[in-house]
């Protein structure tokens, strides 16, 4: 497979994932619903993976931290955190990875802190697990001073309240102390991080993650479907379709010129001031992903394509490195890209 | 917390209202009178019944005798049997210690066993253990309690002889003495409760155990046994709490039959005898103090249910 253009980045990459294949154990044979990515996220490099719902993204992070569901499996690939291959690590030491240098922060504030525990305790636990060396005294010290670095006001008090007590930006703040506070994360995934926060409170959850980002120089895989929090955030962006690695770009060649039909379609689906200007509705891609257990032959974009020709049924593309370090999947790039950069030119 | 455990006692004093209430009324309801069954039967001429019923007063209207009756049996002085030579009250304290025996240990064993089980059964879901577990709920639930006492009489008691096959005695006696005759009786009683409780275990486990913040917690990297009971556990004993709440009341029930199979002098045995007797006030006193313990579990329960939940403990 070539590569994607990480490697002119990065020496070594925090995460390096190489063909990984997910499938979920089904009656009828193992449905794969991630499909051979490649994806690597350098030291202090924030990267966007973009998709719609369904289309792998969360799986792909739940592999990497290994805690994917019971009926999920790693089919192949190789998943090197910090060089080490995390499917030859044991369970037991891949546990001890997560929450320390790897982290989550979860996508829904309202349902990922346990309504049963008090702030504290889910924040202290965590230093109890992964520090042990550290005091109980010092540990609250260290917690308060998580949620104070992450802007929860009144932090003290906050130790002894309940999930249910707050609102759900707070919430959220929470659970990023929660990711950070062991203090060595090297590797942060966000998984959908700001989708169910008012507009303005994503904005502020952003700002503090880019802040925190830089403060920390953590590397960050960026799991969103919002191209918007993209452009606000990461460096490198790659879309997910069906399972696939459809595009990986920079993230202002990618805004810049998208190569993959999918990717213009996903751009042209946000609201910018030209297009709102001119159109009362946003142009939307039509149809749905194709559901990862339908046989597949060609093109997995090609039903939904508005430049499908003959081949795109026929034979699936392969994901090709473009001349400006750039890889895309589809077979009409070259053609699509030139004719584009000529109506651009003209508009 | 504590606004709340006063919210849950208060509540309980209109409950008790009504369920004594309904002890008085479902009571005089049944057909027949204590007076004839006092006489003799049928043989006795009508004359004489009516005269009796004038004199213990249950010629009066029904609402000036349970005007009069309320007020006593709260003050806990329960009348005089028609059949005992005691006070009622003195003959269910005597029985009481034989009832709470059989259901509290029923219930202790069926918590010990049940939720454990449960819970194993959730977390190897689809294993070999799972399976068995779900087996052995299944026939726990469909084997009826006093015939499950007998099967063990039969083959513990008459054809092994390691444990003596019916009566009580009092724990002051000593604890083996006592607690030799209740293993029977519990298990009995305990069976078909353990199949509720683990499936209910089961059920809510698998439920909470697919929730995000379950998930979360494996995602910080808590050790499996933390996520199982601090995370998973702790949520999920909402849910079980209620079924216990429930379950001590269907235990009463069945005891009132265990007794009758182990020959336990208890207050179902009591009530039973007093039913056939239509002896009002022991019949009244007897489940008046059945609903009591029923109430006070349920008391617990909603008491532990807060310190599980903290939503409803600070709402």
């Amino acid at each position: 497979m070539i590569s994607d253009a990480s490697a002119v980045l990065t020496a070594s990459p925090v995460l390096d994932v190489r063909d990984l294949t997910i499938a979920f154990r089904h009656r009828a044979g193992p449905v794969q619903v991630v499909r051979g990515v490649d994806l690597s996220v350098g030291h202090g490099e924030i990267v966007g993976l973009v998709g719609e719902s369904g289309s792998g993204k969360s799986i792909f992070a739940r592999a990497i931290l290994g805690t994917l569901p019971r009926q999920a499996e790693v089919l192949e690939g190789k998943i090197a955190f910090s060089g080490s291959d995390l499917r030859r690590v044991p369970p037991s030491e891949v546990r001890q990875l997560r929450g320390d240098r790897m982290a989550l922060v979860p996508q829904e504030p309202m349902t990922s802190l346990n309504p049963a525990l008090r702030i504290g305790r889910q924040l202290t636990e965590v230093l109890e697990v992964h520090r042990p060396e550290i005091g109980s005294a010092a540990r609250t010290a260290r917690a308060i001073e998580m949620l104070d670095l992450v802007g929860v006001n009144l932090p003290g008090e906050r130790l002894a309240q309940y999930p249910h007590q707050l609102s759900g930006g707070l919430r959220q703040r929470v659970a990023i102390a929660m990711a950070l506070i062991c203090g060595r994360v090297e590797l942060l995934i966000a998984d959908e991080p700001t989708t169910a926060l008012d507009v303005t409170i994503q904005a502020q959850i952003l700002d503090l993650f880019v802040r925190l980002q830089e403060q920390q120089r953590m590397s960050v895989l960026l799991i969103t479907h919002d191209l918007g929090v993209i452009a606000q955030t990461a460096q490198r962006v790659a879309v997910m379709y069906a399972g696939e690695l459809v595009e990986v770009a920079g993230v202002n060649e990618l805004f810049a010129m998208p190569h993959h039909p999918y990717t213009r379609g996903l751009l042209d689906s946000l609201p910018r001031g030209g297009n709102a200007a001119r159109k009362s509705h946003l142009p939307s891609i039509e149809g749905t992903v194709p559901s990862p257990a339908a046989p597949r032959q060609g093109c997995a974009f090609a039903d939904r394509c508005a430049f499908r020709v003959d081949i795109c049924g026929r034979r699936a593309p392969m994901l090709e490195a473009t001349t400006s370090g750039r890889s895309v999947r589809c077979h009409r790039w070259q053609e699509l890209a030139d004719r584009f950069a000529c109506r651009d030119a003209v508009t | 917390m504590l606004a709340y455990a006063l919210r849950r006692i208060v509540i309980f004093v209109p409950t008790l209202f009504i369920a004594l209430t309904l002890i008085f009324v479902l009571t005089r309801l049944l057909p027949g009178s204590p007076v004839a069954t006092l006489l003799g039967g049928q043989s006795v001429n009508a004359a004489k019944i009516e005269e009796v019923s004038r004199q213990l007063g249950y010629d009066r209207p029904i609402l000036v005798q349970y005007v009069e009756w309320l007020p006593r049996i709260l003050s806990g002085s329960l009348g005089q049997s028609l059949f005992f030579t005691k006070p009622v009250a003195e003959v269910l304290l005597q029985r009481l210690p034989v009832t709470l025996s059989l259901t509290v240990l029923a219930l202790l064993v069926t918590i010990a066993i049940g939720i454990p089980l449960g819970i194993w059964s959730a977390v190897r879901r689809g294993s070999l253990l799972d399976y068995s577990a779900n087996v052995l709920s299944s026939l726990g639930m469909a084997l009826p309690p006093f015939w499950l006492g007998f099967v063990l009489i039969l083959v513990v008691a008459v054809a092994l002889k390691w444990l003596p096959s019916s009566g009580y005695r009092p724990i002051e006696i000593g604890i083996w003495p006592w607690l030799s005759r209740m293993i029977l009786p519990t298990i009995a009683l305990s069976l078909s409760q353990i199949g509720l409780i683990v499936r209910m275990t089961r059920s809510t486990m698998l439920e909470v155990l697919e929730t995000e913040y379950v998930g979360m917690a494996r995602a910080k990297g808590m050790p499996e046994r933390i996520v199982i009971i601090r995370h998973a556990l702790r949520n999920a004993m909402v849910q079980i709490i209620t079924a216990i709440g429930l379950l001590y009341a269907l235990g009463l029930g069945g005891s009132v039959i265990i007794e009758q199979v182990f020959a336990l002098p208890g207050l179902g045995e009591l009530i039973t005898t007093a039913a056939i007797r239509r002896d009002y006030a022991t019949l009244e006193g007897g489940i008046f103090y059945l609903t009591l313990t029923a109430l006070l579990v349920n008391l617990v329960v909603d008491l532990a249910y807060a310190y599980f939940n903290p939503r409803v403990r600070l709402a």
